[in-house]
């Protein structure tokens, strides 16, 4: 009965090549929705259920037309799961330059925006919907370094809440989920010493599975989370409990 | 079904959200251990339960007594062979003013809503740790994060269970068994009914009018819950979903609390 939450639903996962996002929409593939998988890069393999669309997520125009694609293709959207986005830059505050900030900005935080301006209005007249955007456990508590993720993803954060609070009562819900630790190519690129540093300070002792954060947000995508809005999902083994 | 082969003990099963609780996971395929010390209202949810094929037994159990709480989880070990999951949903509210709060009261609130989660959470950990599996889901409450006048001392009880919930996942992190809470919002049980339909009447109002002033209006997603938003919430945390999530808490409040 739960494998099949979100038939004959339409999704949309960004960042969906590989890591997280490759997992969520294969999650939500095999709940029984339609899948679109928008990623700049090209997929690695083909997976049943799922289309894969070339997409620049930090290009409101291709926002636009990507969506247009989608529904006339198979109807509405009724789940958008932003997750695309980087670390692009360990540096302190301090030393972080301007490009960088202006280039992890625009992936991790605009791209939300210009992903939910692209989907909500016809959620909005439908009076249904269930958007998820992946922040990070950076989202909520601090860390030295990363300045620009963690502003980025702080911004995810309370842009959610704002949606959430915004939207509520014309059917849509908008939730966020807080990986900590998860291994997938983008903290595999990381140093090493980071990498087991978290690990070591992790509760549950171990690392997370790209596939462990594709079932909350599966969940918060489905019907079993009918009455759940504005919430952050922590999926961090315990990390931010410390 | 995502609860197959688990065993699941759940406290003040026979009425509201509990009750939504033990059958959600029985839909999951989970065989339950339906505690309360009211066994009419156990005995009914097992027949809810039997009558949609799942499985269950009921134990009386005070869980406000140490013994009490150990015999229910001994009785569930020797019924199913092992526990996976204990929901602590036993609770309940007495409303008053701080000036004149009697003490007993206060006493016995704490003992239900906060020593019978730790009573509980003790005898199944002891198991648990055995297994080297488990999961634990507190019901704690919106009240659990934010204060509300005339009550003060469910408040303090609920965000007592968040620091419980915290603290024991810390402990168990490394063992595999989790930890975390469930914050609801209004849920439409019995309960809620009856103190509705009574203000109801007092306010001159119809039941849906009073529904609507007392909960609805202040809730975004503009209803209230049904044990079942709860029970999905919980059916979550209990399975292997929610394998890398421990030591938080989950609202179910249809916006009403956002942190």
């Amino acid at each position: 009965m739960t494998n099949e939450r979100l038939k004959e639903h339409v999704c949309i996962v960004t960042g969906a090549a590989q890591g997280i996002g490759l997992a969520t929409a294969r999650r939500l593939a095999t709940e029984g929705a339609s899948v679109f998988a928008f990623d700049i890069a090209e997929p690695t393999e083909e997976t049943e259920g799922i289309q894969w669309i070339a997409c620049d997520v930090t290009s409101p125009q291709q926002w636009q037309e990507n969506v247009e694609r989608v529904v006339a293709d198979a109807g509405p959207v009724d789940v958008l799961v932003n997750n695309a986005g980087g670390v692009g830059s360990y540096a302190d505050l301090a030393d972080t330059s301007r490009a960088d900030w202006d280039r992890v900005i625009m992936l991790n935080q605009n791209s939300v925006f210009f992903g939910m301006q692209a989907v909500l209005p016809s959620m909005i007249e439908r009076s249904t919907g269930s958007i998820v955007n992946v922040s990070s456990m950076w989202g909520i508590i601090g860390t030295p370094g990363v300045a620009a993720y963690q502003a980025s993803k702080g911004a995810v954060t309370m842009i959610t809440k704002n949606a959430a609070a915004t939207y509520a009562g014309r059917g849509v819900r908008v939730n966020s989920v807080h990986p900590g630790f998860i291994w997938t190519p983008m903290t595999e690129a990381q140093d090493a010493g980071i990498t087991q540093g978290l690990i070591d300070k992790t509760p549950m002792g171990r690392a997370g599975l790209a596939s462990e954060v594709a079932s909350a947000i599966a969940f918060l995508a489905s019907d079993d989370a009918s009455f759940i809005t504005g919430i952050q999902l922590l999926v961090d083994g315990g990390f931010t409990t410390v | 079904m995502r609860l197959k082969n688990k065993t699941g003990v759940v406290t003040g099963g026979g009425s509201g959200i509990g009750r939504g609780i033990c059958i959600k996971l029985a839909e999951e395929g989970a065989k339950v251990a339906i505690a309360d010390i009211d066994m009419t209202g156990a005995d009914e949810t097992l027949r809810l339960i039997r009558e949609i094929g799942g499985e269950a037994i009921c134990i009386r159990a005070d869980v406000t007594s140490v013994e009490e709480s150990e015999n229910m989880i001994a009785e569930a070990v020797n019924e199913f062979g092992r526990i996976d999951i204990l929901v602590n949903n036993a609770g309940t509210d007495i409303k008053g003013s701080i000036q004149d709060y009697p003490v007993e009261k206060w006493d016995f609130l704490m003992s239900l809503n906060l020593k019978g989660v730790f009573l509980s959470t003790q005898a199944a950990v002891k198991r648990m740790l055995d297994q080297k599996y488990g999961r634990i889901v507190n019901i704690s409450s919106m009240a659990g994060k934010t204060g509300e006048a005339y009550t003060s001392p469910y408040c303090t009880t609920k965000f007592g269970v968040i620091g419980f919930t915290q603290s024991i996942a810390l402990e168990l992190g490394e063992s595999n068994i989790t930890v975390n809470a469930v914050c609801p919002g209004a849920v439409e049980t019995d309960l809620i009914k009856q103190s509705v339909s009574g203000t109801a009447e007092l306010n001159n109002r119809s039941y849906e009018e009073e529904l609507y002033e007392k909960f609805i209006k202040q809730t975004p997603l503009g209803r209230v819950a049904q044990p079942s938003d709860i029970a999905n919430a919980v059916a979550f945390l209990a399975s292997d979903e929610a394998s890398f999530i421990t030591g938080s808490t989950l609202n179910v409040s249809g916006g009403r609390e956002m942190h």
